[in-house]
């Protein structure tokens, strides 16, 4: 679960990118945008918590999602390199890198904790 | 007291709630879900389109049908049979979602069009930033605290359509659920009584009527600060015994919350002036009573506020910081701004000021009354006092033209309604009589009453007819973008876009320079000289003469006096007429503006 959990944002990420470069104009795209900036990369980065708690988790995808779009937007204005795709894929860059850095559920639970 | 003995005495482990009315089921036997449905199903055919035009100055709350506002009422009815009844979680966050949609979607299932006139000043600063990728720094405090701006920019130009303007009507209520889950895991970590929980996530919903769940920097700040609250006090609060919690955070848990929380507060240092001053407070409060164990948090959360403030809105603070200075501690104009001037304005006006007032008092008092029961029973809480404490720092410090009371209302909301709710509940554990049931749904059902007046009392200004706003943008289709616009008061759809290129002022702003009719048509003129086009646009509409009346902004008729002067004026020509809206094209003295 944890790995589909970070490995999802990717999927919704490349599926938007996919409707922009096309300008395809369907529902579809705008329920998508909705899921990616609620959720990327605040899925992949929760799935660092090994926390049980569904609460905890539904709470802090919004929020790391929301704070990253927040500052992605607005470090790319002031440095005058703002468009709405240049965010998205500063969006998916991050979620890339969280996939990195964050464990896997298998060697999430192998690894001893610090 | 050492913090363990302090800790202790915050979370005595509660022992089992005794069951009333048999077993707990999922929805607490038939009653609570017949009344459930019986509520949604008198609001759903209660809702039909209402004109804007026709509401009175006590706004949407007497011209609706009593089902509307009966159903959120009977829905409460519902709520706390389910609680006495010990519904499950599931039924009980079904109530209050329905509660939500009930509350926060009434406005914008009946009106025509986006409510709130700040909400159309905000999509054109977001249609600015799309078109331009530039950020306007000294334009307006906005451009200065871009974030939220530039999110939606974000959302606007990925979605592409009208899925902005869909949000914008929407917004309450999606705002209103988004709400849900901090709140939620805020109320989880004050208390594990689960019937002093959910009332309090129930009261909060009813508190909510402060209406800046808009299209706003400040509703979108708002959730980002519940969230930060909810991790702070969940995964960082300091534990005595594990064995009391049911689960004890990882290492690796408290990493990624670490990370969270502060990229929440860098998040909100660039959306909002206000709300990032309340989480540092916040933060603050929680590392001085000893409720959150990362003692470092206030200096690196304060740095990263002043940071954003210092380096970034310095040309905001260049023009308004002897204002802001002069204003601190200055408790005659807060009191003027926040209660005296409220208080001015038509009968109608008066009475839902009066309403929201005491809608607002019955809250406190029931808070108050809370605090000091379960203070009785032996409860010391601190965090939650913590948390209502805090944000009232900010009103010794600015008025925030006059909305300072109601924000710090809205900061403290969470936690209030955690007391408010402790009054029914104050010792833990043990049973409650059916007085205090009934006791419960008679505030609910007064604060339900309380919300349709305090939220939509103002509905008459802020809900523009489709005339209005279509007129108005047909007006700015067809001027140049240059072209300033001098409305009779802000009460308009406009500025919607053109944000960055067309000046802007109000009637009631240059009868507040000169004191007459004569003069601002003279003013308004020479407004017309100093624009690149030789002209301005003069804009009377229904809804601004409904808030000259409401708020008694000008003298008696002086708002009809300047327009007939400048329907006279020389030059001026009317460039659309109707019911609800008039506008005039003025030239100036010089042919052809300003260079």
């Amino acid at each position: 679960v944890r790995t589909a959990l970070r490995l999802t944002p990717l999927v919704l990420i490349a599926a938007l990118l996919g409707l922009v470069v096309v300008e395809a104009q369907t529902p579809v795209r705008v329920l998508l945008v909705a899921l990616v900036l609620l959720t990327c990369p605040g899925l992949t980065l929760a799935a660092g918590m090994d926390s049980p708690d569904l609460l905890l988790w539904v709470v802090a995808v919004p929020a790391i999602s929301l704070s990253t779009l927040t500052l992605s937007a607005v470090t790319l204005l002031l440095l005058g390199w703002w468009t709405p795709t240049v965010c998205l894929v500063v969006l998916a860059a991050v979620t890339v890198g969280a996939v990195a850095v964050v464990p896997s559920g298998r060697a999430a639970s192998e690894e001893p904790l610090p | 007291m050492t913090v363990a003995e302090l800790r202790a005495r915050e979370s005595v482990p509660e022992s089992p709630v005794p069951r009333l009315g048999g077993r707990r089921t999922a929805v607490g036997g038939a009653v609570p879900s017949l009344l459930a449905l019986g509520a949604v199903l008198l609001w759903v055919l209660a809702l039909r389109p209402v004109d804007p035009a026709s509401l009175g100055d006590v706004g949407l709350a007497p011209a609706r049908p009593l089902a509307v506002w009966a159903a959120p009422a009977l829905l409460s009815v519902a709520f706390v049979v389910a609680l006495a009844r010990r519904a499950g979680g599931p039924f009980l966050l079904l109530l209050v979602v329905a509660l939500v949609v009930m509350l926060q979607a009434t406005a914008a299932a009946v009106e025509p069009e986006i409510r709130g006139f700040v909400s159309y000043r905000h999509l054109g600063i977001i249609d600015t930033l799309s078109r331009t990728s530039e950020l306007h720094s000294g334009l307006d405090a906005y451009f200065d605290w871009p974030g939220f701006f530039a999110a939606m920019a974000t959302l606007d130009g990925l979605a592409g359509g009208d899925a902005l303007r869909v949000l914008a009507h929407w917004s309450a209520p999606v705002l209103g659920l988004l709400y849900l889950p901090p709140v939620l895991l805020i109320t989880r970590a004050l208390t594990s009584d689960r019937r002093l929980r959910w009332t309090a996530v129930w009261l909060f919903c009813l508190g909510n009527w402060v209406d800046q769940d808009y299209l706003s920097p400040q509703g979108f700040a708002l959730l980002l600060l519940l969230s930060l609250l909810g991790l702070l006090l969940t995964v960082f609060r300091p534990r005595v015994d594990v064995d009391q919690e049911p689960w004890a955070p990882s290492v690796r848990t408290q990493l990624v919350a670490y990370g969270t929380v502060v990229l929440l507060v860098a998040a909100l240092a660039p959306t909002h002036q206000l709300t990032p001053f309340a989480a540092v407070l916040g933060i603050s409060c929680l590392v001085a009573v000893r409720r959150c164990s990362l003692a470092s948090l206030p200096v690196l959360s304060g740095a990263l506020v002043s940071l954003w403030v210092v380096f970034f809105a310095v040309s905001y603070l260049q023009g308004h910081l002897t204002g802001i200075v002069s204003e601190v501690g200055d408790l005659e104009t807060l009191v003027d701004a926040n209660v005296r001037d409220r208080l001015d304005g038509s009968p109608g006006h008066v009475l839902s000021v009066r309403l929201r007032t005491a809608s607002t008092l019955l809250l406190a008092a029931v808070a108050v009354v809370g605090a000091w029961r379960r203070w009785r029973a032996g409860r010391q809480d601190v965090t939650t006092l913590a948390l209502v404490i805090a944000p009232v720092a900010l009103l010794l410090v600015q008025p925030y033209g006059g909305e300072m009371g109601m924000r710090v209302w809205l900061f403290a909301l969470p936690a209030t309604a955690v007391l408010a709710a402790g009054s029914f509940f104050p010792t833990l554990g043990h049973d409650v009589g059916r007085a205090t049931w009934i006791a419960l749904a008679v505030v609910l059902v007064a604060l339900v009453g309380g919300f349709g007046v305090s939220k939509y009392g103002n509905e008459r200004v802020l809900a523009p007819t489709t005339a209005e706003r279509a007129g108005l943008e047909q007006v700015y289709d067809a001027t140049p973008p240059e072209t300033p616009v001098v409305a009779a008061t802000g009460h308009l759809p406009w500025r919607m876009r053109d944000y960055e290129t067309r000046r802007t002022t109000t009637v009631v702003a240059l009868w507040d320079e000169v004191g007459d009719a004569n003069g601002v048509v003279d003013l308004v003129r020479a407004e017309a000289d100093a624009s690149p086009t030789g002209t301005t646009l003069v804009v009377f509409s229904r809804s601004q003469t409904a808030a000259d009346r409401k708020f008694g902004l000008l003298p008696d008729d002086a708002l009809q006096q300047v327009e007939d002067r400048i329907a006279a004026a020389p030059g001026s020509r009317p460039l659309l007429t109707s019911h609800h809206l008039r506008v005039y094209e003025v030239a100036g003295a010089t042919p052809g503006g300003a260079p």
